[in-house]
């Protein structure tokens, strides 16, 4: 994963975790009798989303670049 | 391609273009022709088109009021924030067209500050100018509120994300190679810059600065919010008609047409440039 | 791999490179005026937004006070006024960008057939753009005067109802909306017919040559075509509605009522009306938030666009 990758999956998973909490403050946290527990749930899923989504990525462009890699030996092995 | 056009379809046509035009142009005209009425001839019904002209309004809103004060301060904040826009912009509009520097990243991030609503910061500039006003660099940069330094600022930071959105584009449409040559003739990278890359985006860069100039003359909020008199500009002084007895719409529609005017005449005269700039090089083939 | 990733841009030729910069470095020198006042003006108040929306702010009562964690989050999101405000700017964007994009594309599309008079009939539709919507506006107030305002004088002539345009609180908003129509309907028909002019000639006539309809042409060529230049006014168009606050804040301020209270608006009255500095600044940062993501999606295609150009040697 280059940086440049890794800082668009990096973004792109703190945009996901604030988007749990405010969905979570806005449609779920009624639902709780106890904040305390509301705030340390939200945060867990929150955190679970975000990095999830970013070793998804981070998957993505290992098996890209195992590709790529495959397909750069085949050519050199074609010019030899 | 010339379709068979009947002369029907044309007069339709033109008929069309014509309403089309009164619609966008009336209100000007309305506010004008309103500029030269006497003040019997504004709050009557029905609206009147013929009526004795009279200078009045002007005398009110340039003598009284003292307009031109805030023609000036406008003037020169206006002018100010489009030479650095352009400037700064310019330099980093060419490296993300040229060397794409950050991948993309960097330029969503300026991009994106388009993006932030002016008065979701309005409330923190307020704070900071406050404080680096009081400071020795604030002092000499007069970047405190109610100076033109803090609104140069403001204007600086809200519009470099437009122009580069635009001047990127420029740059890319022009050819590497012609920078290619001047390089292999043994110019440095900035000589190229200045000798050929920027004379070449001249076009471009213009459309930016009448942009940039048009926005910034127009701004209300941060002129509103950050100051109070010394540096107030045209928008600012126009609302500031409406605090008398009611609404002088005399005195505004004169005021409104000094403000405006510079701008309208502005954008005719670069109007041919300004069309031909704004498709951002989205359409080519 | 035979060919350096790291110099995107044209390599230097190696007599002529003053020594010690490269190409990187060139390029990070050229970015770093606009990065530092980006960096500076946008991230510190940010941060200083942020960090009060996690605090107590209310002005009227002293300085910034007490970390309270996520309770301003919790008032904000709870609040109905809130949620009413963010209703009307999202009637307001999509009545308006809509209708300003089929007018605008309407309005290219005759000028485009057009051969009389093109200078002029531009220079004139580019006027309102160059207007600032906080005077214009400030003068719409007496074109939509009950009494003496020339909209319903010319509305009477026609036999058509006189509506209140500014008091009545179920046409107010509609009211703004035509106002931002007339000034930046030209802006989509400009941008539009610059679009329409610089197509190629040249699928166009083979098109003529198979004999193709009119309708064919424009939903499998012109259409297709145009779609980079109307996504971006699209885009350009509905960020500037979601800001919209000039407009409101002449010629209705709000009102009547909270009828047109748009999201600017309710942030601009609790920030600096009621000073809940707490509130306001939460508002903003959920606002840029939903801004900050749409972004993601609006901006990721015309960036890469960019790149693409970029990054081609």
């Amino acid at each position: 994963m280059s940086f440049s990758q890794g800082w668009d999956a990096g973004f792109k998973s703190l945009l996901i975790y604030v988007g749990v909490v405010f969905f979570w403050l806005i449609f779920l946290e009624r639902h709780f009798a106890d904040p305390g527990t509301s705030v340390l749930l939200m945060n867990a899923v929150g955190i679970a989303l975000g990095l999830g989504f970013f070793l998804y990525r981070r998957r993505i462009c290992r098996v890209e670049r195992a590709a790529a890699a495959v397909e750069v030996a085949a050519l050199l092995a074609e010019d030899h | 391609m010339q379709r068979k056009t009947s002369v029907v379809v044309e007069i339709l046509r033109y008929g069309a273009i014509f309403l089309v035009l009164g619609f966008f142009v009336f209100p000007i005209f309305w506010m004008v022709l309103t500029s030269f009425k006497p003040e019997e001839a504004i709050m009557v019904s029905p609206p009147r088109f013929f009526f004795t002209p009279t200078t009045e309004n002007y005398v009110h809103a340039l003598h009284d009021k003292n307009f031109l004060f805030y023609i000036k301060n406008t003037l020169i904040i206006s002018v100010i924030s489009t030479a650095i826009v352009v400037a700064f912009g310019s330099l980093a509009a060419y490296s993300f067209a040229r060397y794409n520097v950050g991948d993309g990243h960097i330029l969503f991030f300026i991009l994106s500050t388009k993006m932030m609503p002016a008065i979701a910061v309005i409330l923190p500039y307020f704070l900071i100018f406050r404080d680096v006003g009081k400071t020795a660099v604030g002092k000499s940069l007069h970047l405190g509120l109610d100076q033109h330094g803090a609104l140069i600022v403001s204007y600086v930071m809200f519009n470099l994300p437009f122009a580069i959105w635009l001047l990127v584009s420029f740059f890319q449409d022009i050819p590497r190679s012609l920078e290619h040559s001047a390089r292999l003739d043994g110019l440095s990278r900035i000589q190229v810059l200045r000798r050929v890359t920027f004379p070449l985006a001249a076009p471009g860069i213009a459309v930016t600065a009448v942009f940039t100039l048009i926005f910034c003359w127009n701004e209300f909020l941060f002129a509103y919010i950050l100051t109070r008199k010394a540096a107030s500009t045209v928008t600012v002084g126009v609302e500031s008609f409406f605090t008398l007895q009611g609404i002088l719409w005399g005195p505004v529609a004169a005021a409104a047409t000094i403000s405006v005017a510079p701008m309208l005449i502005f954008v005719l005269v670069m109007q041919r440039y300004m069309v031909r700039g704004l498709t951002f090089g989205a359409v080519r083939g | 791999m035979p060919t350096s990733p790291a110099s995107s841009g044209f390599a230097a030729p190696p007599a002529a490179g003053r020594a010690g910069l490269s190409d990187r470095w060139f390029s990070v020198l050229l970015i770093t005026p606009a990065m530092l006042i980006t960096l500076i003006f946008a991230i510190l108040p940010l941060v200083q937004a942020l960090d009060v929306t996690f605090r107590m702010g209310d002005l009227s009562r002293g300085r910034i006070g007490d970390y309270v964690g996520l309770e301003n989050y919790r008032v904000v999101f709870a609040d109905a006024a809130f949620w009413q405000a963010g209703w009307v700017t999202v009637k307001f964007t999509v009545v308006a960008v809509g209708l300003q994009m089929i007018l605008g594309i309407g309005i290219a599309f005759l000028l485009h057939g057009a051969t009389f008079a093109k200078g002029l009939t531009r220079s004139l539709l580019i006027l309102p753009l160059a207007t600032s919507a906080a005077v214009t506006g400030l003068f719409w107030r007496y074109l939509y005067d009950t009494q003496f305002g020339v909209m319903n004088w010319m509305l009477g002539n026609l036999g058509l109802p006189e509506p209140n345009w500014l008091g009545d609180y179920t046409i107010a908003l509609w009211s703004v909306v035509l106002f931002d129509i007339w000034q930046w309907t030209p802006f989509v028909a400009l941008i539009a017919l610059a679009g329409l002019q610089a197509l190629p000639k040249e699928p166009f006539e083979a098109a003529e040559l198979d004999g193709a309809s009119r309708w064919r042409v424009l939903t499998t060529l012109t259409f297709p075509l145009l779609k980079p230049v109307l996504f971006l006014v699209l885009v350009l168009r509905t960020i500037d509605c979601v800001r919209l606050y000039d407009a409101v804040a002449v010629l209705t301020r709000g009102g009547p009522g909270t009828a047109t209270e748009t999201m600017t608006f309710y942030l601009y009255r609790t920030g600096l009306k009621l000073f809940r500095m707490d509130y306001a600044s939460t508002m903003a940062i959920f606002f840029l938030y939903v801004m900050l993501v749409a972004a993601v999606f609006a901006l990721t295609p015309l960036l890469k666009q960019f790149t693409d150009r970029a990054k081609e040697a």
